[in-house]
């Protein structure tokens, strides 16, 4: 994802595009929707992959559509309708004469909501490149597919849903899809079919979108679950609130020897001076279905510990490291608040592990912080040549007048901000300032 | 523009309550923007012995607000120009060098001539700020030149 395309999205007001880089940092005031942005990047991400936003899908509950739509309140009331998109760079084929050239290039995928039976429904879709656009417009029973080159139609197509025979517009977004795409195969056939250049164009649009198979974006709960003296084997289901770690490190670590995923676990443990090392203790012989225990070995050395028994940020911050480091490369992962219940030297080794994370194995992140160490520690990487400039941005929420603003704030080679708003750190500024006893 | 503070009157400005003449510089970096250059040894060794000045200059910086040199960035700085100084603060006469730093709060007279002289400190010449009369020479709008 390159950018955010937002419009009357929550407390979002009007039109906005938001630069996304592998490392976002979102920081501001309590309620300034934070989180709404990163529930909104997960629908953009949704959208892309032609599935089905959910827009209260764990950690993400944002209600129904009177929830979600901008209320502006007066006149204005609440908006009829809202936007939420993407742009992203996709590996296109330039020409199917020259199929090893290929170019990065820039596709927006856009979907407006409207209200239906009080739900955000679906009822705009548009992939769209530099020239060319396939819209998709729902209406009643019956979509719409036009194929555009410079906002002219060269080629409309209209299903009812009796054809695809399954109701809703949403469903069915996958499946207009592959319509879509049979009608690009098929124009040769029309009576005045579309020139080859612009047929190539459409169908790399089809192209341009990742395949859905499962989800690659992972969203954290800003309050990870409590440690347990002791767990039963269970399904290991990933869920937002790391339910499923302790199952997961029993497979991973379980067998005792050093594996990638234990290593760097453990680096981060070390790091953060929360542990050296994680261990599972088998209650039974019965491999796989006696109950087991998590074993933390403190960083400052002595006997193994059970995870309840060591400090609590040990527990809230283990889920973080070890989702990520399960997570799938390349990834994209959205994590609320990975400081709670951590000292500020464990903070900022979360810094930096993030940013090893979008350096190394190419994740993107979004992460929602109010924690200065963890943003001060990846600008000093940044600035010891650890991250890249451009590989970090900051966006800073404020409360405008008429709705959140969101200012990009970006971090240049000597791990300065740069392009900073005048509200960005008011509040600390001030209490320095009442600190000092400066008069105003 | 940046601004210095030197040592000697680092714990008037970083004070509780802070010293009323030097407050207007308070609320030029707070509110019109105005940079704290900072480093080498004046962060260090002498920022530090006045532990609330490492709180501000901490969150200005954070804000982009304060400009810190390192210290390796100074030390060639301070061979080309320390015999040419009269003061025993050539890493200060340095940093305005390094950081474009042109206004100098001070009540160090040997080092407030040294950031007068054109032949350390030009292209514009060091101006001193000693007392709330000379608000007038924290007008100056613009980044240091390190910032870009």
């Amino acid at each position: 994802m390159k950018t955010l395309i937002l419009e009357d999205f929550r407390c979002f007001a009007g039109p906005m595009e938001l630069p996304i880089r592998p490392l976002t940092l979102l920081v501001g005031e309590n309620s300034t929707g934070k989180s709404s942005f990163l529930a909104a990047v997960r629908a953009a991400h949704d959208l892309a992959s032609m599935g089905t936003p959910d827009f209260n899908e764990d950690p993400f509950n944002l209600g129904s559509y009177d929830q979600i739509a901008n209320f502006r309140g007066g006149r204005a009331g609440r908006a009829r309708s809202f936007v939420i998109g993407q742009e992203m760079t996709s590996a296109q084929v330039s020409s199917p004469r020259r199929r090893r050239s290929r170019s990065r290039k820039l596709t927006s995928v856009v979907g407006r909501f409207r209200s239906a039976k009080a739900q955000p429904v679906l009822s705009e879709f548009v992939i769209s490149s530099d020239h060319h656009a396939l819209a998709i417009s729902f209406s009643g029973a019956e979509t719409t597919i036009d194929l555009k080159r410079n906002d002219e139609v060269i080629r409309r197509s209209q299903i009812h849903d009796d054809l695809i025979g399954i109701a809703g517009h949403l469903d069915n977004l996958r499946m207009i899809s592959y319509f879509a795409r049979s009608l690009l195969d098929d124009d040769s056939e029309q009576p005045e079919p579309i020139a080859e250049s612009d047929l190539e164009e459409l169908k790399a649009l089809l192209d341009a979108l990742p395949p859905y198979f499962g989800r690659r974006l992972y969203a954290f709960a800003p309050i990870r679950t409590s440690p347990r003296r002791t767990y039963d084997p269970i399904t290991e289901v990933r869920d937002p609130q790391g339910n499923h770690i302790p199952m997961m490190l029993a497979r991973l670590l379980g067998n005792g020897t050093g594996t990638d995923f234990q290593s760097q676990l453990e680096d981060f443990g070390q790091g953060s001076g929360l542990y050296s090392k994680l261990g599972i203790r088998k209650l039974g012989s019965r491999r796989g279905s006696d109950p087991f225990q998590i074993e933390v070995k403190p960083a400052t050395g002595g006997l193994a510990r059970n995870l309840i028994d060591v400090g609590y940020g040990v527990s809230q911050a283990i889920p973080i490291i070890a989702d990520c480091v399960s997570s799938e490369r390349g990834s994209t992962l959205l994590i609320q608040q990975p400081e709670v219940h951590l000292h500020p030297r464990a903070q900022a080794a979360m810094g930096s592990f993030f940013g090893q994370l979008a350096t190394n194995r190419r994740n993107q992140l979004l992460v929602e912080t109010h924690s200065d160490y963890l943003v001060d520690r990846i600008r000093m990487d940044v600035r010891d040549e650890r991250l890249k400039p451009n590989d970090v941005l900051i966006l800073y929420f404020e409360q405008g007048r008429s709705g959140v603003e969101i200012h990009p704030i970006s971090v240049d080679a000597n791990g300065r901000v740069a392009d900073v708003p005048p509200g960005y750190r008011r509040f600390f500024l001030e209490e320095d300032r009442r600190f000092f006893r400066v008069p105003s | 523009m940046c601004a210095i503070v030197d040592a000697s009157v680092a714990s008037l400005f970083f004070n509780d309550p802070v010293d009323p003449e030097l407050a207007p510089l308070w609320t030029w970096i707070n509110e019109r923007n105005g940079i704290l250059a900072v480093g080498g040894k004046l962060l260090t060794d002498e920022y530090e012995k006045v532990g609330s000045a490492i709180r501000a200059v901490r969150n200005w910086e954070r804000a982009g607000l304060a400009h810190i040199v390192s210290e390796s960035d100074l030390a060639s700085e301070i061979n080309t120009i320390e015999d040419q100084c009269d003061s025993d603060d050539a890493h200060i006469v340095a940093l305005a060098r390094v950081s474009g730093a042109r206004i100098l709060c001070s009540s160090d007279k040997a080092l407030r001539k040294d950031f007068r002289n054109p032949d350390l400190v030009k292209a514009p010449r060091g101006s001193v700020y000693q007392n709330a009369g000379h608000q007038h020479l924290l007008v100056h709008q613009g980044k240091c030149p390190l910032l870009g």
